[in-house]
């Protein structure tokens, strides 16, 4: 029995530890990030902020999957945070949530920044709503992300290639991975498993629908029209989405991809690349390089950052841009606190420095943050080419933000599906589209 | 009979009961070198998968694993990390594992008290309501755990439980509740009533016959459904991973899990850490094991 | 001892036919009725309530993977479970031997189900990569063969879900049998050998017909709890590869929290009553009614 008292006097100890405060004058979800420094980076400025403010700020970090579940719950349960901020927000929910009404119209803090922002980032923030019919801005641009590709220059050079010898166009340019990489670097390496392209093909990755969608781009599909109605009736879009689909998969069938890609989560294409299973990987961060930080030779001499190639005729492709945003619930009961952090947060020399400490894995939408010098340090390869992927590129926008409804595609990875259908079970990429649109018009269809 | 009562016996293997003549030494080389193939293959089987993890958690942190046996420059690097939540995804290594331990405890506790309670007033106070409780807690405990998660979860939204312990402690409880109940009941089966009796004929109140003759009587099937519970919310991860969600009210488990949404992770960390964290389990069953096969299945094996 | 009885009389009438044990019985009762009503009936009716809604259950059937997801989920069951407990069954006779070095190896044996999941099915997920996984690894160094590609085909890659949830379930299993056949009185083993019964015969006029009703409610209950084994699949194949893999467990937890469909997540699990009622049913008559009697 005694040990039956000590046992509940742990559980009432427990009873101390749990239990939430909701009592402060501000309260933010944030996502935690990939580097240590980067939360320090933010703890720094919420500090800063209530000093100057006074308030009582109440800061939680959550993981990327966590944010938006967390936040789901608490709209379900009639208690939002007052401010929050996710990685999968742009790409799962923001849009959706402005058009369900949940969100705080926040054109009053992004107004005053109109000028200093990229056209993208400003076009992804201006949502419609349903309940009132009208667009307006209802998140707050914070960074953004698009589609790199890695290579290991220490394999290819390995194989007395050089990547100077790689042709520019979007179909040579895969074939020499395959036909040209590949073999050699086999050869060269000794390694039988060793596989030119690292595309994901899985449904369960959002890798694979971040390249699928640059695919789309190369062939000049967009899934929606300016006004957001869809375009998957119109022949031109699926022939296009037909020609994407079988440049996707022809480096798979043609046995360049290692086939465990069907199964990629959204770190296995990192695990590949960096195991030397891949010589090539598409990823939508620098998460790769910023990996290998630490090991200079990988960071600066084996491993290079490359731009993607050009579509098909020659034109030179535009980069998504997947732009991270953060919200105000509508419902929330310090809404005027949220928004007058969001305008303390949002200036060159607070959210400059935060950014920076990402390892470049995120890219400022603002520009006067671009012309700071971090971004314009030579030394660091990486850097080098994502930033000219950013300034000196055509961008374009993911087609959830003028169509909500495409959220619910991207969530289930329709794409990665229809790609199986293919690698898997030998479809015609015909088929697999087929399948594909009827799909999206099943989900994302207006009725 | 039971095999609450049954003593640690087995069944006479056919050879041992024999003495010499050439065609049972014949059998009993057969019967052991059998014996002996299947011992290698449960070993196999069951260390293989086991070893991976051992291997990958000696491979330093920059060494490339995929299609090795065995890593160049084995290192407890990993383990001192892990030891000194010397990384990003492991810097609240303790206060997780204490929070595992928190929510372990606390589940037991919970299990225990709310099960013997229960199963002493419906088996031994004879409750009027008694078969219909003892039902539905049965009815409890055939729904598969991850078929309530979704409502478990806005439901803990409501009591404004989410993101504490008690949401997993509770959400624990309720399913090892209901098994607690029906192994208490079965094994005091074989508690004699006159016991009781006796108690109460000396003045005792239930109070007292319960807490003197029937937790002590009961003891070895407290044990085990103490030791499953605790297993049970040692090693869950469904729940506490939709429960939890500030790295500071994790347990390990889920932080285990971060390894996985991320897109990038230390593979070798991640293995030290289960393996540390698998250590207390297996030593608790071993022991406890001789309750484990007498006290879990006491019911089960009731025929 | 004058007090008690002194109040005896008034505390009678106000209970009225209340006994002190029905008293007793009560609150000691509280308790659970408490975690109950809260904790089980709740959730429960506010899962009903979230699935209740037609519209959920024509999105889930409009989905292209339900079918396949039901599907898996017959052969997961089917599969799984059978062939789990029947080698439960052939190694509980294994470890029922007294020798020493076979309790030792009962004690290896057991590692899988007390160790967490997360880690030992991620190990898994390794070792079947086919390119460069363990599994394929031994198989191309000791004999030069291109191992299969294990996750990769979907029917390989539900093969494989199987394979580790029998690894991770077996213990238990091959436990509860083997209590159940150290249960059984071994006069009736003596019996049978002066009787002149093979080790055969002897497990078919003595040992089955003892466990026979152990093996069957072992077999509903593992059913039941193998219907909500999200681990299995969510962290060996994630679904994939394409979502061939989902069990209706992991497609439920995909809807509400991956689309946040929190309706469409229960009406996907409210769709497996028709299996699970009658099983629910079956089995608290066989279990509820011995206890009762």
């Amino acid at each position: 029995m005694r040990s039956l008292t000590r046992g509940l006097l742990v559980a009432s100890l427990l009873c101390g530890v749990a239990g939430p405060a909701f009592a402060a004058d501000l309260v933010i979800w944030w996502n935690k990030s990939y580097y240590p420094e980067e939360d320090q980076q933010f703890d720094k400025l919420i500090a800063e902020f209530k000093e100057q403010t006074g308030k009582d700020v109440e800061l939680v970090y959550y993981t990327n999957e966590d944010v938006p579940k967390k936040v789901l719950a608490a709209l379900t349960a009639g208690q939002p945070p007052d401010l929050s901020y996710g990685f999968l927000f742009d790409l799962q929910h923001t849009a959706r949530w402005a058009y369900d009404g949940v969100l705080e119209d926040v054109s009053d803090v992004v107004e005053p920044l109109k000028p200093h922002l990229l056209p993208t980032a400003l076009q992804a923030v201006t949502l419609q709503n349903g309940q009132t019919g009208k667009a307006s801005i209802y998140a707050m641009p914070v960074a953004q992300q698009i589609e790199h590709i890695h290579v290991w220059k220490s394999l290819v050079e390995q194989a007395g290639l050089s990547l100077n010898d790689i042709p520019k166009t979007w179909n040579e340019w895969w074939g020499w991975w395959c036909e040209t990489a590949q073999p050699a670097v086999r050869q060269a390496t000794g390694n039988r498993q060793v596989y030119g392209v690292g595309q994901p093909m899985s449904s369960s990755a959002s890798d694979t629908i971040f390249a699928y969608m640059m695919f789309l781009n190369a062939f000049d599909v967009k899934l929606v029209d300016d006004q957001g109605n869809l375009t998957v009736d119109d022949p031109k879009t699926r022939d296009g989405m037909i020609a994407a689909m079988e440049s996707y998969t022809k480096p798979f069938i043609d046995g360049c991809v290692p086939p465990g890609a069907v199964n990629w989560q959204d770190s296995d294409n990192n695990v590949n690349f960096k195991n030397q299973i891949t010589v090539m990987v598409p990823n939508p961060s620098l998460s790769i390089p910023a990996s290998e930080y630490a090991n200079k030779d990988r960071y600066f001499k084996e491993m290079v950052t490359m731009e993607w190639p050009d579509k098909p005729d020659g034109r030179p492709i535009e980069y998504i841009a997947s732009i991270k945003t953060a919200v105000i619930f509508k419902d929330a009961p310090n809404k005027e606190a949220a928004k007058e952090f969001m305008r303390f947060f949002m200036t060159p020399e607070r959210q400059g420095p935060y950014l920076e400490n990402s390892l470049a894995r995120w890219f400022p939408v603002d520009k006067r943050l671009i012309e700071r010098p971090y971004w314009h340090d030579q030394s660091d390869p990486h850097r080098v080419v994502e930033v000219a992927q950013y300034t000196q590129r055509p961008q374009t926008i993911w087609p959830q933000v003028l169509n909500y409804k495409i959220i619910a595609v991207n969530a289930e990875n329709a794409y990665g599906r229809a790609v199986g259908r293919v690698v898997l079970e030998s479809w015609s990429a015909a088929d697999a589209v087929d399948e594909l649109i009827a799909r999206i018009k099943e989900v994302a269809g207006s009725s | 009979m039971s095999a609450a009562q049954a003593p640690a016996r087995a069944m006479p293997a056919p050879a041992s009961a024999v003495r010499s003549s050439g065609s049972y030494t014949f059998r009993r080389v057969f019967a052991e070198t059998g014996n002996i193939i299947l011992a290698v293959v449960i070993l196999v089987w069951t260390l293989l998968p086991l070893y991976h993890m051992l291997m990958l958690s000696v491979t330093p942190l920059d060494e490339t694993f995929a299609g090795r046996f065995w890593p160049v420059t084995p290192t407890l690097e990993n383990y001192r990390t892990v030891f000194a939540q010397d990384h990003f995804f492991l810097q609240n290594f303790w206060q997780q594992l204490g929070n595992s331990i928190l929510v372990a405890v606390a589940t037991m506790v919970m299990v225990l008290v709310v099960a013997s309670l229960a199963s002493f007033a419906i088996g031994r106070l004879k409750l009027r309501f008694g078969h219909i409780i003892s039902n539905t807690a049965l009815l409890t405990y055939l729904i598969p755990a991850a078929f309530v998660a979704v409502p478990f979860y806005v439901v803990m939204a409501q009591y404004h439980l989410l993101n504490t312990l008690w949401a997993l402690v509770f959400a624990m409880s309720t399913f090892a509740i209901p098994y607690a109940i029906w192994v208490l009941r079965q094994y005091s089966e074989n508690v004699p009533f006159e016991l009781d009796e006796a108690a109460k004929v000396d003045g005792a109140t239930p109070w007292q016959i319960f807490y003197l003759v029937y937790i002590p009587l009961l003891r070895p099937a407290l044990i085990a459904i103490g030791t499953y519970s605790l297993l049970l919310a040692w090693n869950e991860y469904l729940y506490a991973f939709l429960l939890l969600s500030t790295e500071k009210q994790h347990t390990i488990p889920v932080a285990m899990g971060y390894f996985l949404v991320t897109d990038d992770s230390p593979w070798g960390l991640l293995m030290a850490t289960a393996i540390i964290y698998s250590l207390p389990p297996a030593a608790l069953y071993y022991s406890v094991r001789k309750y484990m096969v007498s006290g879990l299945t006491a019911g089960a094996t009731k025929t | 001892m004058a007090v008690s009885v002194a109040r005896l009389p008034a505390q009678q009438a106000e209970t009225g036919r209340w006994s002190p044990e029905t008293v007793w019985g009560t609150i000691f009762v509280i308790p659970y009725v408490v975690v109950f009503l809260a904790l089980v009936v709740w959730p429960v009716a506010y899962g009903v309530w979230l699935g209740a809604d037609l519209s959920n259950y024509r999105r889930l059937f409009a989905d292209p993977i339900y079918l396949g997801t039901v599907w898996n989920t017959v052969l997961f069951l089917g599969l799984g479970i059978n062939i789990k407990l029947l080698l439960a069954l052939l190694l509980s006779g294994f470890f029922a031997q007294t020798k020493p070095w076979i309790r030792w190896l009962s004690v290896i044996f057991i590692l899988p189900w007390a160790v967490p999941s997360i880690p030992t099915i991620f190990s898994f997920r390794w070792m079947l990569n086919s390119e460069w996984g363990m599994f394929n690894g031994l198989l191309w160094s000791l004999f030069g063969i291109e191992g299969p590609w294990w996750l990769i085909k979907p029917h390989y890659a539900m093969g494989s879900v199987i394979f580790v949830h029998i690894w991770k379930y077996l213990p238990f299993w091959t436990l509860i049998l083997l209590a159940g056949r150290m249960a059984i009185p071994t006069d009736l083993y003596e019996a049978a050998r002066i009787d002149g019964a093979t080790r055969m015969q002897q497990f078919r006029f003595v040992t089955w017909p003892q466990l026979k009703n152990l093996y069957v409610t072992s077999l509903l209950l593992s059913t039941i709890w193998s219907l909500g084994d999200f681990n299995s699949v969510y962290l060996l194949t994630g679904g994939g590869p394409a979502d061939k893999t989902h069990v209706l467990a992991t497609l439920g937890i995909r809807y509400a929290f991956n689309l946040q469909e929190l309706g469409t997540g229960v009406a996907t699990v409210m769709t497996a009553l028709p299996i699970l009622v009658p099983l629910v049913i079956l089995l608290v008559r066989r279990l509820g009614g011995r206890v009762e009697r």
